[in-house]
C-alpha cells in the first residue's frame, strides 16, 4: 500500500514538472498589431524578445502561430538586429537586417550585412561577414553547430586558442562542429601565416588545423608566399 | 350716463381682468411643472434586455443590464453585458457599469470590464481585461486609454491603451507593451 502510494506521488510530482517544462519567451515594444485571422502578431519599436535559446533587438519583429503546413516562425527587421545565444561551449553574437527564426528547429536565417562572432569557449573565434547566414544547432545543449554562408565575397577570421590566425574570402562556406571542416567554394583565397591560397575549393580542419584543396577539373591553384628580404 | 348705469360694465370688466390674470398665472406653474419633470429621471427598468437590428434585419448587438436608467438623454446601466457578432466571432463584454448614448450607438463601460471571443472556427479565443472601455456600434471598434491585459491564445500581453476591430479581429496595442508566450 505505501508502494502504491509513493508511485502515486511520484506521477504526480512527474506530471507538475512536465507541464512546468512548457518554454515560454518574453517581448517588450513600444506597440503591437495582432491580426488574429492570419495569427500573426507585429511588434514595433525598441523591441526586445528572449526565450531559453537567444536574446534578439529589433526595431520590428512579427510571430506567425504555426499551421498544418508551416512551423512557428519569428521575423525580425532592423539596423540592425542583434541576436545574442550562449550554451555551455558557446558564445554567438549576430547581427544582420534582417531575420528569420525557427524557434523549434532551433534555426535561424540571416540577411543583409551579416555578422556573426562565434566563440567556441577555449578553442578560439571564428568572425564572418557575409550578404546571407544559415544556421541551427542541432543539440538541446547547443553542441552542434551547422553554418552556411553566401557573399559576394564572404570574408572570415579563424583565431585559434594560442591567438594564430587563418582568414580569407570565398563566395560559399560550410561549417559543421561535428567534423570541425570548414569548406569554401568559389573564388577562394585563403590566408595562413605568410601564405596565401586561390582555390575554387577547400577544405580546412578547424580543430587539426590542416587544410586541403581538392583537385577541380580545368582549375588551378595559385600560391602566393611573401618573402623577406635580408 | 350716471354712475349707476356704469357700475355693472365695471364689475364685469374687473371680473374678466380678474379671471384673464388667473389662467395667465397657472399656465406659468404649468411650465414650471413641466420642467422640473424634464430634469428628473424619466424611468427605470429592472433586468433590461434590448436588440438592435440594421436595415437588413441583421442583429448589431444585444445589450442586457440588471438594471437601466434613463437621465439626461443617456442611459445608465448596472452589470451591463454587451455582446455583437462580427464574421465567425461573437464577442462578448461585461463591466460593473455603463453608459449608453445615441440610441446604444456608443456605450462607455467602466468597472472590471472584460471582453471574451467565442469562435465557430479553429481561432483561440481572445481575453481583455480592463478598467474601462469604449464601444462603438458604428465603427464596429472597442477602444481604452487604460491599461490593458489581453490574453491571444498563449500569448499574454500587458500593454496601455488599445483599439479592437472587432469586424476584422485585429488589435492594436498602444505603448509599454510587455508580454509573455507560453507555447508547449
Amino acid at each position: 500500500m505505501s508502494n502504491l502510494s509513493f508511485a502515486t506521488l511520484f506521477c504526480f510530482c512527474l506530471n507538475i514538472s512536465i507541464s512546468f517544462a512548457a518554454s515560454a519567451e518574453k517581448l517588450e515594444a513600444d506597440s503591437s498589431f495582432g491580426q488574429r485571422l492570419e495569427g500573426l502578431i507585429q511588434y514595433q519599436g525598441n523591441v526586445r524578445f528572449s526565450n531559453a535559446d537567444l536574446r534578439l533587438h529589433a526595431d520590428k519583429l512579427t510571430t506567425r502561430k504555426p499551421t498544418n503546413s508551416s512551423a512557428r516562425e519569428i521575423t525580425a527587421s532592423g539596423s540592425p538586429v542583434k541576436i545574442h545565444q550562449s550554451a555551455p561551449d558557446y558564445k554567438l553574437d549576430a547581427q544582420s537586417n534582417y531575420l528569420q527564426y525557427f524557434p523549434e528547429k532551433k534555426q535561424l536565417l540571416t540577411k543583409e550585412k551579416v555578422h556573426i562572432l562565434l566563440d567556441q569557449i577555449g578553442q578560439g573565434t571564428f568572425d564572418i561577414n557575409a550578404s546571407i547566414v544559415e544556421y541551427q544547432f542541432t543539440s538541446e545543449q547547443k553542441k552542434s553547430l551547422l553554418l552556411e554562408a553566401i557573399g559576394s565575397p564572404i570574408t572570415f577570421e579563424i583565431l585559434d586558442s594560442d591567438n594564430n590566425k587563418v582568414s580569407g574570402k570565398a563566395e560559399q562556406l560550410n561549417y559543421s562542429s561535428v567534423t570541425g571542416e570548414l569548406i569554401l567554394e568559389s573564388n577562394i583565397e585563403f590566408k595562413q601565416l605568410d601564405e596565401t591560397f586561390k582555390a575554387d575549393k577547400l577544405i580546412y580542419n578547424v580543430a587539426k588545423k590542416e587544410w586541403r584543396i581538392p583537385a577541380v577539373k580545368d582549375k588551378r591553384i595559385e600560391v602566393i608566399k611573401k618573402t623577406t628580404h635580408e | 350716463m350716471t354712475f349707476r348705469r356704469l357700475t355693472p360694465y365695471l364689475l364685469i370688466s374687473l371680473a374678466l381682468a380678474w379671471f384673464l390674470f388667473n389662467i395667465s398665472e397657472k399656465k406659468k406653474s404649468l411650465k414650471q411643472e413641466l420642467v422640473n419633470v424634464k430634469q428628473s429621471a424619466d424611468y427605470s427598468i429592472e433586468q433590461f434586455s434590448v436588440r438592435q437590428f440594421d436595415n437588413q434585419g441583421q442583429l448589431i448587438h444585444s445589450i442586457s443590464a440588471s438594471k437601466a436608467s434613463m437621465e439626461n438623454q443617456e442611459m445608465q446601466l448596472t452589470a451591463p453585458r454587451v455582446k455583437t457578432r462580427s464574421q465567425k466571432t461573437v464577442w462578448d463584454i461585461s463591466a460593473n457599469q455603463a453608459t449608453s448614448t445615441n440610441n446604444h450607438q456608443k456605450i462607455v463601460l467602466t468597472g472590471n470590464v472584460h471582453v471574451t471571443t467565442q469562435n465557430d472556427n479553429s481561432v483561440s479565443p481572445l481575453h481583455l481585461s480592463t478598467n474601462s472601455l469604449n464601444y462603438s456600434s458604428n465603427k464596429k471598434q472597442i477602444s481604452s486609454e487604460s491599461e490593458v491585459l489581453l490574453q491571444d491564445g498563449g500569448m499574454r500581453l500587458n500593454g496601455t491603451g488599445f483599439i479592437v476591430d472587432l469586424l476584422n479581429e485585429n488589435y492594436r496595442l498602444l505603448s509599454n507593451v510587455k508580454g509573455e508566450n507560453r507555447y508547449e
